[in-house]
This record gives C-alpha cells, structure tokens and sequence, in this order.
C-alpha cells in the first residue's frame, strides 16, 4: 500500500429478507459460526424483531429486516466473508438474498493540511465554480471551504450480474490535524435477470470477495498517489 | 444510485418518542450530529448497496404509525479509539503436523498473490486464542497477517493468526458440484 492506513474497515452488506433477532451471539456461538468465547464476551445493542445490533469479537453485526450488515476493522478482513457463508449456506441457506455489497473504507493522512487542501483542489478545482470558487477560496480555519465529497461511479456487465463501483473521496474528520483524506468503495452486485437463488449470490460473493478488495485498493490506491503530485 | 446524502441519518430509525436513555428526543430535535457523524453519515450512505427502495426509508422516518427505534451507531467511539489493524503481509496456510507447543502450517502468499504454498513455519500454539485452539486440527485453515495496529494514536506492530471457520459441505453442495463437473464434463471437446 502506498500509504499506510490510520483506519480502515470493510463490510459485507447484503439486502434481502432477514429475520433479525436470530442473529445473535448465542445463536452464532452455538452454530460454530463464532467461537464461544468471543460470543461470551460479545457487546449487544439491540436485540428486536426490526433490529439486531451487536459485535462479536471484532466484527460488527447490523441486521434490519431487509439489510444484513457485517463489519470488520482488523484483519483477515476474509472473516467476515466466512460468517456469511457458514451462516447462509450451512443454517439459512433459504433466506432470499437478493443483492450484496463488498465496502472497503480508508483514511490516511498526507501529512499536513497544506498537502491534503492541495490534494481536495487537484480532484475538485474551483476555477470552474467562477466567483464563487474565489469565495471558497477566501475561507480559512473555521471557515475554510471546498470539497467536501467526490464520488466516481463505474458499471460492469459480468455474466449474470451487473456491477457497479462508486468511490467516494472526502476530507477526512477521523484523523487529526486536518491531515487525512478517506476514500469509500462500495462494490454492488445486482443480478441482471432477477431472481437468481440465494446459492448463486453467495457463490458470486466468494469468488469475489477478494478480488473486490483488492479492487478497492487499487482504486484507493490512485487518490494516495495524488501526494507526489502536488507542489507544496 | 444512492440515496439522497441529506436525507437518512444513521441509523436510520429515530425515536420519535424516547431513547433508549429515557430522554425525550424528537426527530427533529435529534442532537445536530458532529462531523464524525456526517462522515460516518455519509461513509455508510456511501457504502449503502442502494437498492433499497425509497419509500421504505422515507416510511422510517415518516410514518408515524410504525414504530421506530433509536439505535446508537455501530461505531460510537472516536476514531482514534477504534483500534485498526491493516495488514502489511497475509497468508492463508493449512495445518500440516501438530506438536505438543506448537503447529506447521504451509503457506501461500497472499500479498504476493501465489496460489500454492511455497512456505512452511511452525507457529506456538499459545499464539492461539482460545476460540482458534478449538479448531486446530490437519487440515484446518487459517490466516496468518502481520501489520500495524492503530489505536488511541499509538500503533505497534503485530502478528494475528486467525482460524477460518468455513462452511460445511452439505448433500447439496455436492449435487451442485456434480452437476457442473458433468457440464464440464460435457462440453470437453477432443481432437
């Protein structure tokens, strides 16, 4: 990686018809998806019919009716793509599954915020926004102004889905000194010819989970280069 | 493709009523969010695998009939208190002999995208966590990943070996094996 990461997480999202209050620590732990110590130690919530909200270990479970959500912010990050699987494939392999998301999200710092505002202005000038764009400009400390979200969108057609990659490149607030930039992948599979079965989703999703990754990296990759291209 | 920015905080029910704290909290009187939130608004906004049809969020917030819940965000505490680790180097490795203190494992190199192992080390089994002995057997899978922790402003270097706990096969994951080797199968064509 060309920069190393101050945080970084990725998630799996998958949009479909869940039953919340099944997913939890206990039900995890006892069906071997999680380990029983990390499930004793697990933090919780919310458990309710619409919600389950809680985290075992380091991954974080968001499950809504229609939106089943896994986070991870330290790696094998491929542990999260193994509770999908063993979860849907072993003990829900009925739960209609319809899409599914691959998310990577970075923050970095460039160093200092001379280097990031040169960087926000490379992606996102204001000479095209005429006499508000010197506005902008004026700003400063408190008042500074600029970009404050960039996202690039691509489409693939692959052989039974259709693939679309947003990226989104903002300031970042989590690092400090106003030094960081955050970059957001989001990788989204829609079958072309719905409805596909819940096997197939879940086949794609592992096949493609790496690579989406690696991907995402790539792709975060071209913002973390802008550094050596700026003239500060 | 996304769902209006603005329009769905996260998360994305609000309690009209009370919190789960006990106080009262209207919608619109939600505390403003901070910058943290924003970005974590818009991130999760962002990484949203849309789809989600309109009216279902909009009837979140809307719909005063359907009860709605305040739900604290998954990730409440600041960045610099979430501890983050990238890793630097990854294998994925499987265990080939099991000692008294410690086990072998053959490696592939992730990082550097080999698809065979090419590499064999013997790691303490009180590396493990007590979840990961459980699963130590031959044959078990697991991934071996050095890199940089961040947390509280510190970072340290560290090694984490984690066991994959995969799905079993089931009768129908051989079917659908069995069928698509006689596809394979079938469409061989010899000179």
């Amino acid at each position: 990686m060309l920069i190393e990461p101050e945080l970084e997480d990725v998630s799996i999202i998958l949009l479909g018809d869940f039953n919340p209050p099944i997913f939890n620590p206990e039900w995890l732990a006892r069906h071997k998806i999680v380990g029983e110590q990390a499930a004793f130690e697990s933090k919780i919530n919310i458990i309710h019919p619409d919600i389950s909200q809680f985290s075992v270990g380091s991954i974080e479970f968001v499950v809504e009716r229609h939106r089943f959500q896994l986070l991870v912010r330290t790696a094998p990050f491929v542990r999260i793509l193994d509770v999908v699987s063993k979860a849907f494939r072993e003990f829900l392999p009925h739960t209609p599954i319809r899409q599914f998301g691959i998310n990577r999200s970075i923050h970095f710092s460039v160093g200092t915020e001379t280097i990031r505002n040169a960087i926000v202005r490379k992606l996102a000038p204001l000479e095209p926004w005429g006499e508000w764009g010197v506005q902008i400009s004026k700003g400063s400390g408190e008042l500074r102004g600029g970009m404050l979200n960039l996202s690039m969108f691509e489409q693939q057609m692959l052989e039974k889905f259709r693939r679309k990659i947003t990226a989104s490149v903002q300031p970042s607030i989590g690092i400090p000194h106003s030094s960081g930039i955050f970059v957001g992948v989001n990788d989204h599979h829609e079958p072309i010819e719905p409805p596909l079965s819940p096997r197939e989703l879940l086949e794609m999703l592992e096949s493609s989970f790496e690579s989406s990754l690696d991907n995402s990296l790539w792709i975060i990759e071209k913002v973390m280069a802008l550094k050596e291209t700026v003239n500060v | 493709m996304f769902s209006d920015n603005t329009a769905i905080d996260w998360p994305i029910f609000s309690n009209g009523m009370l919190a789960p704290s006990g106080s009262q909290q209207q919608i619109s009187e939600h505390p403003a969010r901070t910058s943290l939130d924003w970005q974590v608004a818009r991130r999760n906004q962002n990484s949203l695998t849309t789809d989600i049809p309109a009216e279902q969020s909009v009837s979140a917030v809307k719909n005063a009939a359907q009860p709605i819940y305040y739900v604290p965000k998954v990730a409440s505490r600041e960045p610099s208190e979430r501890a983050s680790f990238s890793p630097l180097q990854e294998w994925e490795g499987f265990v080939s002999e099991i000692g008294i203190d410690s086990f072998t494992g053959l490696l592939v190199d992730l990082t550097a995208k080999k698809k065979r192992p090419e590499e064999k080390m013997e790691f303490p089994i009180s590396d493990l966590s007590e979840d990961d002995k459980s699963l130590l057997r031959e044959g078990a899978i697991f991934r071996w990943s050095i890199g940089y922790q961040m947390q509280h402003g510190t970072k340290k270097r560290i090694s984490q070996i984690v066991f994959r706990r995969l799905p079993a096969w089931t009768r129908s994951d051989f079917e659908a094996s069995k069928r698509k080797v006689k596809e394979i199968a079938e469409n061989v064509v010899w000179d």
